[in-house]
């Protein structure tokens, strides 16, 4: 239903040949690369992306620009989708995850040693891609610095009584980074970055909405984070209770079940919160983009997501 | 606190004979009341917005006033190169270059003050706004603190803290979203100014000189 949904924002903002160039080269990347990884490439890469990113990439060009879209934002759009499969594949490996989007993920299939070594295989690969755009790598650059630097922040912080602050922090950090700089791919000029930013952080909070819901709607289910102690938005808003800020921070473990109604019910609260986000997006995209219409459908589009 | 009494209302400086005149005094009034305003924000405590709304919407009036004078002002000016012919009114320089650069110059000045005050206003607003939305919170919080006289629990310290985290990220992101909408609107400005002052391309005439000898 969820990729229904975006195949039908695709649709709408007009990107249906841009995404299928997309999916060629990406095929025919895959088919170049060394035989020896191929089928895990393939088996990453060949199962069905919502192509989120790239459409990031392409709404954000189309905010500032007219015309087709150039083949620079196309490659910016190839090696995002290449470094987002990284971050997946490491991401899997840290939470122990055996399945994404219903399917074995690549360490649990491959192994750990062929995930580590196909993921940085991929790194190399995309600043291949990117030749001579000089923009394009310092952002790649900046992406997996954020990245990396969010996923310790957020594993140092865990099962600590923290804040909605401290969780919009960490989100802008990881998935804001993300769409920071796919905003900054695609219009060149800086002037979304704050939107691509504000844009991340609502696709972080439904997702941990969604999570707490049961929802498979993002990929992912919530146990990894309910287990870890991991500061979601509903964790932050349950936590100001004495009583679940106990069983958050209690490094056993603690009744799991417990803490769970505790999220479920500040889910009210977090729809809230993640209203004020949607707005906040709305505004940047009004103030910045000469063309807004393609982000604020961006922004109708995540806000969708916990509400599946 | 600046005395702005006498200068409200659209138009004030507009009554005047001189349209350049009438533009400046029409500023005067605007910047005036948003003085006015920003004082009574500075000085007043949380919650009592009452006030700063309607000085607020007081400024409307002299912004209108400005738009008036730059209005009066254009017209005069194309009056003026409409009729060539026409005697300059007495006291008043006669129609010609200084007009023009005049007209030039101070047309996108008023236009980067008018820019400016605006942001300015919304800027104030704003602030106004984000108070009012966590001022019921922070009374709470606070009124908590006072009774258990500073003993509060951990969990709700750490609530009041969150909240007024949340305040100052918002006037912080506010500040800076109003100075890049004021640098967006003024570089257009520039752009725009650029585009009108520039020189007519000459390097057509380079190329007429060559001529094929048959």
């Amino acid at each position: 239903m969820q990729e229904q949904s975006t195949q039908s924002v695709i649709a709408r903002l007009g990107f249906d040949s841009e995404m299928t160039q997309l999916r060629e080269r990406i095929a025919r990347w895959v088919a170049g690369c060394s035989e020896e990884l191929r089928e895990a490439l393939e088996w990453q890469f060949l199962m069905g992306s919502k192509y989120f990113r790239p459409l990031t990439i392409f709404s954000c060009y189309r905010a500032a620009n007219q015309g087709p879209i150039p083949e620079q934002i196309m490659q910016s759009a190839l090696v995002i989708e290449l470094f987002h499969n990284v971050s997946l594949i490491i991401d899997d490996i840290v939470d122990r995850s055996p399945t994404r989007r219903g399917r074995a993920t690549m360490h649990t299939k491959f192994g750990e040693l062929s995930a580590l070594m196909t993921s940085g295989y991929i790194v190399a690969e995309g600043y291949l891609q990117l030749k001579d755009d000089l923009t394009g790598i310092a952002l790649f650059s900046e992406l997996l610095k954020r990245l990396g630097v969010a996923e310790c922040l957020q594993w140092r912080l865990r099962r600590q009584p923290l804040g909605v602050e401290d969780w919009r922090k960490i989100a802008g950090e990881d998935t804001g980074s993300m769409f920071e700089v796919c905003a900054c791919l695609g219009d060149r000029s800086g002037q979304l970055r704050t939107f691509g930013g504000l844009l991340g952080l609502l696709y972080h909070g439904c997702d941990d909405v969604g999570d707490v819901k049961g929802l498979a709607a993002l990929g992912g289910g919530g146990e990894e984070d309910l287990r870890d102690g991991i500061l979601t938005l509903p964790a932050a808003l349950a936590i100001r209770d004495p009583a679940a800020a106990k069983i958050f921070c209690d490094t056993e473990g603690g009744d799991l079940t417990e803490l769970g109604r505790y999220f479920v019910a500040k889910l009210p609260e977090a729809e809230n919160y993640l209203d004020k986000i949607a707005e906040e997006g709305r505004i940047e995209a009004r103030s910045f983009a000469v063309n807004p219409a393609p982000l604020i459908a961006l922004i109708e589009q995540t806000r969708q997501l916990s509400r599946y | 606190m600046s005395n702005t009494e006498g200068t409200f209302g659209p138009g004030s400086g507009r009554s005047t004979q001189d349209p350049v005149a009438g533009f400046f005094l029409a500023m005067r009034d605007a910047w005036s009341a948003g003085a006015a305003l920003k004082e009574t924000l500075t000085t007043s405590a949380i919650g009592s917005h009452p006030q700063a709304t309607s000085v607020a919407a007081g400024l409307l009036g002299p912004m209108i006033g400005v738009l008036g004078a730059m209005a009066d002002f254009a017209a005069t000016n194309r009056q003026r190169f409409d009729q060539p012919g026409a005697e300059p009114a007495a006291g008043s320089s006669p129609p010609g270059q200084d007009d023009a650069a005049a007209a030039d110059l101070l047309l996108p000045i008023g236009h980067a003050m008018m820019v400016a005050a605006n942001r300015s206003m919304s800027y104030w607003l704003g602030l106004v706004q984000i108070f009012e939305s966590h001022q019921a919170k922070l009374a709470e919080v606070v009124g908590q603190e006072a009774a258990v006289e500073g003993n509060a629990p951990g969990s709700e310290r750490l609530v009041a803290a969150d909240e007024l985290r949340a305040l100052l990220r918002e006037v912080g992101d506010l500040a800076t979203r109003e100075a890049r909408i004021l640098q967006k609107d003024l570089s257009s400005l520039d752009e725009s100014l650029a585009r009108d002052l520039q020189q007519p391309d000459l390097s057509g005439s380079y190329n007429r000189r060559w001529r094929s000898k048959i």
